[in-house]
Formats: structure tokens, sequence, C-alpha cells
């Protein structure tokens, strides 16, 4: 019998060593939206009077959608020389428009007692009720009942040993708008035609009723600058509805009149009927921003002499920004149809007729910036390598007689160019 | 005892032997990668490499996406190991950046430019900025920002302890608030001085 006990105890052993490695083998995973760690208030900075405890951290986010829970671990550290005892209540300020209840949040252990020096951690969990409102919720942790004392009667007490959390309840959109602007370059005197798709991922249909907003930002009380062209040049067709699981267009026609010049900025209000849209005082809107700009026709001259026959070396370059412009539209999807790498007519005309220019070389030039002017909260990414846009730099050639030159370029697709003339090997 | 007790607790112990190696078969180290990131590559992988990853997962995080690959190279500092992680994600053509120095079991983030936003995002954050006036007002001609991941650590200095966007073209800047789809902070560079407005949530 003693075997068979024997046995079995070991094999009990065996069993229990996989299940602490078990435990051992959890991984946390890292949700996208982070607790910020703020520094803990310094015990030495607390007023005599109250206990001296470190909380770390002391304010918490999270985002979450109705039926989802998050935890998170506050960790308080005991700097009084004696045992502390902790009971997390947690306090509701009353006087928010969302009202969370209490039993959204835990904390455990429901109680503790820190010895001196010594740090305690609890386990904060949000569980968010799926029948739960979309919006900013707030609740405190207040680990003793210890107040900060006010001459006047506060609505909530100011608890000295405290932690803040804020919750986005948040549902995502029933309706996905694809594009959420327009940005184009438009010649005056032509049209132009876009399409703004939207998607139902619900399983209701959802009203939408598209519109020029009101709120045309270049003109009006706040605005100074002219509108390139009235509202009325946009026409919007759309249907009345998205049915549930599908996806409908809006079409944006644009007529850009012929004596048009300079910005265009104006919004469309899809007017969806979707809560989760509306929640920010909106109904879904899609900015745009045009350039309207006539593409010359005449080129640009520059006249030079030439006292002895030479070669004459002929550099002409694209702007950083026309190219980023360019790209950044291409990889959107959006006004592909409009946009065109920067090209240049060249032409060098003396009293002999035109030169014969040759195409020696087409160079790439990029910018690179490690920080120079930029925002203050972009300060971070100082000595960070980052692309600030490429140039196209076309170098031509011919060998002209002396006299009289006119080097004529007539640029399409950029509003910005630089040429050399180089005269000489 | 009997034959059939015996037998009886012979058989509980095959079980329970047999369990054993199920359990022992089926066991698995444990994954320390966490679900969103697929692959690792290391240049100058250090000894401790293990323990730098486990930091790393809790000080990176992709922004509504997953990492397809993280690269991570080491190279030796003044104080510590040098660490620059670059990040790539499927549906971005731009990486997400981090700088880190690695020194007595900690992680520090020495800095960071995070572009590895999704297309939808990118756009949404951009058509933000240009519902404000004085933001479509500075940026006419300007061509299409840049818009960078700004962390809650640094954004609690300019509105809130939360992940905002900045939207930046030449000498302007938006700080968008994703979640209440707002501009929480606007900066223009001057010819005097620079300017910032807006403020805490």
């Amino acid at each position: 019998m003693n075997k068979y006990a024997s046995g079995i105890a070991i094999i009990a052993l065996i069993l229990g060593l996989f299940a602490v490695g078990g435990v051992s083998a959890q991984v946390v995973g890292v949700a996208e939206e982070k607790v910020v760690s703020m520094p803990a208030m310094p015990a030495a900075e607390q007023p005599g009077n109250f206990t001296k405890l470190e909380i770390l951290p002391r304010y918490g986010n999270f985002r979450l959608q109705p039926g989802e829970s998050k935890e998170m671990t506050i960790t308080i550290k005991n700097k009084e020389k004696k045992v502390v005892s902790l009971k997390p209540n947690i306090v509701i300020p009353p006087f928010s428009e969302y009202i969370m209840d209490k039993e959204w949040i835990t904390v455990t252990p429901a109680s503790a007692d820190i010895p001196s020096e010594g740090s305690q951690k609890f386990t904060l969990k949000a569980s968010v009720p799926k029948d739960a409102s979309a919006g900013f919720y707030n609740a405190q942790v207040a680990f003793t009942d210890e107040e900060i004392p006010s001459p006047y009667p506060q609505p909530v007490p100011n608890y000295v040993h405290s932690f803040s959390l804020s919750m986005d309840v948040w549902t995502p959109p029933i309706i996905q708008i694809t594009t959420p602007y327009i940005s184009d370059q438009l010649e005056a005197g032509k049209e132009y035609d876009y399409e703004i798709k939207l998607k139902n991922t619900g399983d209701k249909e959802v009203a939408i009723a598209p519109k020029i907003s009101q709120e045309n930002y270049m003109y009006g009380p706040y605005g100074t600058a002219g509108s390139a062209f009235p509202d009325s040049a946009i026409t919007i067709t759309a249907p009345k509805s998205v049915p549930a699981g599908t996806t409908e267009s809006v079409k944006i026609h644009v007529k850009v009149p012929a004596d048009s010049k300079g910005m265009y900025n104006g919004m469309i209000d899809l007017g969806i009927e979707d809560p989760s849209i509306q929640r920010f005082g909106g109904s879904g809107g899609v900015n745009l921003n045009f350039n309207v700009w006539k593409q010359p026709t005449e080129p640009f001259v520059k006249s030079f002499t030439l006292k002895q026959p030479s070669p004459v070396t002929i550099e002409v370059s694209s702007s950083y920004f026309g190219d980023l412009y360019k790209l950044a539209m291409l990889a959107s999807g959006m006004g592909t149809g409009n946009a065109k790498e920067p090209s240049f007519e060249i032409y060098l005309e003396g009293g002999t007729g035109k030169a014969e220019l040759k195409l020696e070389k087409t160079v790439i030039k990029g910018g690179v910036s490690m920080g120079g002017q930029i925002p203050p909260w972009e300060v971070d990414s100082t000595g960070i390598y980052q692309d600030i846009g490429t140039q196209h730099i076309e170098t031509y050639t011919a060998n002209i007689p002396a006299g009289e030159w006119k080097l004529k370029v007539l640029p399409r697709d950029t509003d910005k160019f630089e040429y050399t003339i180089t005269i000489g090997e | 005892m009997n034959t059939q007790t015996k037998l009886a607790i012979g058989l509980v112990g095959i079980v329970l032997l047999a369990l054993g190696i199920g359990l022992s078969l089926s066991y698995k180290q444990p994954d320390p990668m966490p679900p969103w990131v697929h692959k690792v590559d290391w240049q100058n992988k250090p000894g401790d490499a293990a323990r730098i990853e486990e930091l790393l997962w809790t000080g990176i995080s992709p922004y509504r996406t997953e990492y397809e690959t993280v690269n991570i190279s080491a190279g030796s500092g003044s104080s510590g190991l040098r660490l620059r992680v670059i990040a790539t994600a499927k549906d971005s053509e731009y990486p997400d950046i981090y700088d880190f120095v690695y020194e007595g079991d900690k992680l520090l983030l020495t800095g960071y430019l995070l572009e590895a936003i999704p297309q939808e995002y990118r756009n949404e954050a951009i058509g933000l900025a240009l519902g404000n006036q004085e933001i479509a007002s500075s940026v006419i001609g300007s061509g299409t920002p840049s818009v960078k991941r700004v962390l809650p650590s640094t954004a609690e200095k300019f509105y809130a302890p939360k992940t905002l966007l900045s939207v930046t073209w030449e000498g302007t800047s938006a700080l968008i608030d994703p979640d209440e789809r707002k501009v929480a902070n606007i900066w223009k560079a001057g010819a005097q001085d620079s300017q910032v407005r807006g403020g805490s949530k």
C-alpha cells in the first residue's frame, strides 16, 4: 500500500508542477489604450496631518465599448512608520452628463493593511454593461476617508488618497465614410466628379440627407478671404438611405466657373442618422478643399546673351511640396484623375530658331529632417530621420551659337519651379 | 487489503500517470510575443534579448492595427544599451519608430516617431483638422500634411493624457483628439515666435 501511496503522491506532485507552470505561462496582453503612469505624489509634499501614501498611477483612461471590461493595477506605497489600513471606496461624481453605476467598478482586494515602507497592489476592473450609453464617464477610488478640508461645502468630498478614472464608452459608427475629405487642385472652367462611399455595417437601414453645409469657413462672419466659387457650383446626388449591410455612393459634381481663382473650403453635411456620429455634434461631414488655378498657356521667358558659341546646360526642378501633394493624393486614392506628376515644356529660342535640347539626366532629390521647426507635441521625434519630400530635376544640354537667346518654360501640374542656365562646360 | 482494492488503486494510479503524461505533451512553452506582433527581428541581439522583449511589449503598441514586423537594433551607448525599434503595419506605408535605452533592467523611451496609422484614421484626422476654420485658411496650397501619433505622456502637456494625432503642414499643426473628433490644440510657427493655443480637456 505504501508503494501505491508514494506513486500517487509523486503523480500529484508532477501535476502540481504543471499547474504552477500554467500560471507562470500566462501572458498579459497589452491594450492599445494605455493607462498613463503619473508621477506619484511625493510623501514629503503631502500635508503633515495626512497619511503619507504614494499612489501610482493617479489617473487612468479607458476606452471601452458596451459589454467590454478592462483591468489595471494601482500600487500604493506606505511612507509612514506604522501600518496603514486601506479600504477602497468607489466615488461617482454626481455632476457629469453621463453617470456610471458603482457596480461598473470593482477593486480587489477590498481592504489591505500595508506595513511601514511596504506596498500593496490593487486591481481595478471596469465592466461596462451592454446597455450603457456612449459617453464620457468618471469615477474616483478613495483608498482612505481622509479629505482635503474646504471652507465651502463640496458636492463630492475631495479625497486625499484617490485614483481618478475617466472612461470613454463608445460604439463604432454604423455608417463608415470612406472619404472624410476631398482635397484637389482644379482648373477653372473644367468639371470634376468625386464619390463618397457610405457603408452600413449595422442591421437597420440608415437615412441620409447630404447637403452643402452652411459652415463654409472661407467667408461669412469669421473669414475675410473670398471663396473661389459659390456653393451652387457643387451638385450632390445621393440615395435617401443606406440599407443594412450595403454600400451606397454619394456623388459630387463640381463645375468650376471659368472666372474662378483661389481656394474653396467647405463641407458636405451627410445628414446621417447614426447616434454614434451624432454624439459629436454633427451628422457626418466631408471636408472640401479645392485650390482653383489656371494652367498657364504662355511659357515663362528668360532672355540671355551668348557672346560666343558655347554648350549650355538648362536645369529645371519642381518643388518639394508639389510632389508631396500628388503622392499623398495617390496614396489616399482620391482625385487620382487630377493628380499628375509635374512636367515642363522647355524651349531655347534664338535668332536662328529653336535649339535642339537633349535630356541628359533626371534627378530625384530628397529632403530629410531631424527636427527643425516642429510643433511642440512632436518634439519626441527630434533626431529621427523624417522624409519631408522629393524633388524632380531635369537637365538638358545644347550647343548653341552666339547671340540673343530665350529660355521658355511652360510648367504643367505644378505651381512652382526653379531653373538654372549654365553657360560653358 | 484484498486484490480488488489493490487493482482499483493501481488503476487510479495509471489514470493519473496517463493524465500527467498527456498534460506534459500538451504543455507549450509560453509565447511572450503579444498577439498584435507577428514577427520580431533582431540586429546585434544582446544576451538579455528575452527580457528586453518582455519589457518592450508593455512599452510599445500599434494604433488601431497590428505590427507585421518589429525590427529591433541594439547598439551600445554612453549609458546603457541603445535600442531603435522600427515597427511596420500592413495597412500603413509609414512605420512606427521608437528609441529606447535599456539599463538596469529598465527600458526608457527616449524618442518616437509614430506614423504607422491606417489610411482611414489618417484621412479622418486630416478631415477633422481641415474642419477647423483657422487651420483650413492657414494651409492653403500647403499640400498634404504628415499625421503622427502623440503618446499620452506627451499629450498631457498640451491637452490630456491620451493618445492623440498630430496633423502637420509646413508651419501649422493641429493636435487631434480622435475619440472626441475635435481639434484639441493648434500650433503655428511665426516669424517672431511659435504660437500654441488650446489647452486641457
